[in-house]
């Protein structure tokens, strides 16, 4: 534990506050600054970058033919459109980060089943089929370089966004009851998110001080919340997942209480506010994300 | 006779260079302020990240020296960094036998003696692949090492050169040597990657794993290190270049 007593209540008493006085004087709902890049890799569908105090995080989307017949029984469906499928791997090295591999598991263990099936609800499956039993395999790996003392999460599923949402797939010229053809021109490929299709869910972390709810919780700030989950929020607005993550610091009173154990736990209706709170702050980070998009493309044409 | 046409009739290579001509080289330093030293190396579409941790206290006993420090490489490649996508395990052979080879040659340019009982663990991570990736890793394993202020002698600078012999092998006396090749030449050619101390014609690592001529081999070294001298060129460029932005930074700090 990096913190003495006298810090983490000097901290949990600021941040008990209304409205709450965060270390770095951000509001509760705004992010550590951070630097984008996107399509920076030659070699895939889809590449995002970001930089930030939290660490950096490089995702690479790659699309492969596969032939999903064989796993199909009726034969309606091996001449229909078809379906792909989509698998996310994450990679973090321990080297540089002193984290072992077991550490970070704890740290973002799930996170990848959470995203496939978010995307899998969003119907994306049905989009990535190519005709014949063929689909894309979607293939999104997320490289994580320096873990940070705080939890990765946010920073993974921002950089997870802007990968997929500038992914884009060759475009199939041949018809749906034939073997998979494509138009080898880059400019003539197919967005994998277009405009009318509902966007790629994003995961928010957030921790809960007494009546305040925070976005983009720093370590220190974990160190001292009651509570600390993860709401995954889909394209759709509906929450699509919470997890909780840690629990380290217990509020007795109105002082905080960290070394005395067994006392956790918050009201259901303060662990709902929580999530409302990340619920109504979506759509605001997923603005953000594509006006930065909006701003990449300009510079590009 | 290979599938592409590597060398066009009027000289040009596949991607329009000539013969003695490097890809575009893009470099930064101190890209990553959580670690003491960090550096992004672009060569053509070659690309990687180094970081740096250290000089400091061991990660285990058996890493501690007592007359110099230790020095440890962890080398990643990405899963999308290829044309397909592969994930490659811990013990990747190929990966093993990288790290050992650059372990070994940083310590010919880290002042070790300096940094006694002490080590540094130097991740690269390797985000796209086209050629020359060794030479890339050790390029931007010298900036991130500048960058994290660790003694060097001088820069170590690598590059790697192939020669069109085994192509055109009906007229093999006039077969140019090539600088700087990408993947395609790469599977095809015999290649070899050079890397030098500074501008000096002393070379610190030499890796060729393919049959050629002895006169070839001597005509590729000889290119290599120009193009090491031309890379220690670009590295000087992008230091002093960082230098001086951190030195106006601090200006306007005052």
């Amino acid at each position: 534990m990096p913190y003495s007593q006298p810090e983490l209540s000097f901290i949990s008493s600021s941040l008990l506050n209304t409205p709450p006085i965060r270390p770095d004087l951000r509001t509760s709902n705004s992010f550590r600054p951070l630097r984008a890049e996107t399509e920076i890799l030659p070699f895939t569908n889809g590449s995002a970058r970001i930089v930030s105090e939290a660490g950096e995080c490089i995702v690479g989307v790659k699309a492969e033919v596969e032939n999903f017949a064989e796993h199909m029984e009726d034969v309606v469906s091996k001449t229909a459109r078809g379906r792909g499928g989509v698998e996310v791997g994450i990679t973090a090295k321990a080297g540089s980060t002193g984290l072992k591999e077991e550490e970070l598991f704890n740290l973002v263990g799930g996170w990848e089943r959470t995203l496939e099936e978010g995307l899998r609800e969003d119907g994306i499956e049905d989009r990535l089929g190519i005709g014949r039993g063929y689909g894309w395999k979607l293939y999104i790996d997320i490289l994580l370089l320096t873990t940070p003392a705080s939890n990765p999460i946010t920073l993974l599923s921002l950089t997870t966004y802007l990968a997929l949402r500038t992914t884009r797939l060759p475009n199939p010229i041949s018809e749906p009851n034939e073997d998979p053809l494509f138009n080898d021109d880059w400019d003539q490929s197919l967005p994998l998110f277009p405009e009318d299709t509902t966007r790629p869910p994003l995961t928010l972390l957030v921790t809960l001080h007494g009546e305040n709810s925070l976005i983009d919780p720093t370590a220190e700030e974990i160190a001292v919340a009651e509570a600390c989950y993860t709401v995954t929020i889909g394209g759709n607005g509906k929450v699509m997942g919470v997890k909780t993550v840690e629990t380290s610091g217990h509020i007795v009173g109105d002082k905080l209480d960290t070394w005395l154990g067994g006392r956790g736990g918050v009201d259901r209706s303060r662990w709902f506010s929580g999530i409302r709170y990340a619920a109504s702050c979506a759509p605001e980070v997923r603005t953000a994300l594509e006006n930065l998009l909006a701003i990449e493309q300009a510079m590009e044409s | 006779m290979s599938r592409y046409e590597l060398l066009s009739p009027e000289g040009l290579r596949i991607d329009g260079r000539r013969w003695n001509d490097l890809r575009r080289v893009f470099a930064q330093m101190a890209t990553q302020p959580s670690s003491n030293g960090s550096s992004y190396f672009e060569m053509g579409n070659t690309k990687v990240i180094c970081t740096i941790q250290g000089p400091g206290e061991p990660t285990s006993r058996s890493k501690t020296i007592h007359d110099r420090c230790s020095i440890s490489v962890d080398l990643n490649y990405a899963p999308f960094s290829g044309i397909d996508r592969k994930r490659r395990g811990r013990g990747d052979k190929r990966t093993v036998e990288m790290q050992t080879s650059l372990e070994n040659t940083f310590a010919q340019a880290i002042r070790t003696t300096l940094l006694a009982r002490s080590e540094i663990i130097i991740s690269l991570h390797i985000l796209s692949q086209d050629g020359s990736v060794l030479a890339a890793c050790i390029n931007a394993t010298t900036l991130a090492l500048i960058d994290a202020g660790i003694p060097l002698t001088d820069y170590l600078v690598a590059c790697t050169s192939g020669s069109s012999s085994s192509y055109s092998t009906q007229n093999d006396e006039d077969a140019d040597p090539l600088l700087d090749v990408n993947s395609l030449e790469e599977n095809d050619l015999p290649c070899l990657t050079v890397a030098t101390l500074g501008a000096t014609d002393k070379v610190v690592l030499l890796l060729m794993e393919n049959k050629v001529n002895v006169e070839k081999l001597e005509e590729m070294l000889a290119v290599g290190i120009d193009g090491c001298k031309t890379m220690r060129r670009i590295l000087d460029t992008t230091v002093r270049k960082h230098g001086k932005e951190l030195l106006e930074k601090r200006e306007q700090l005052r």
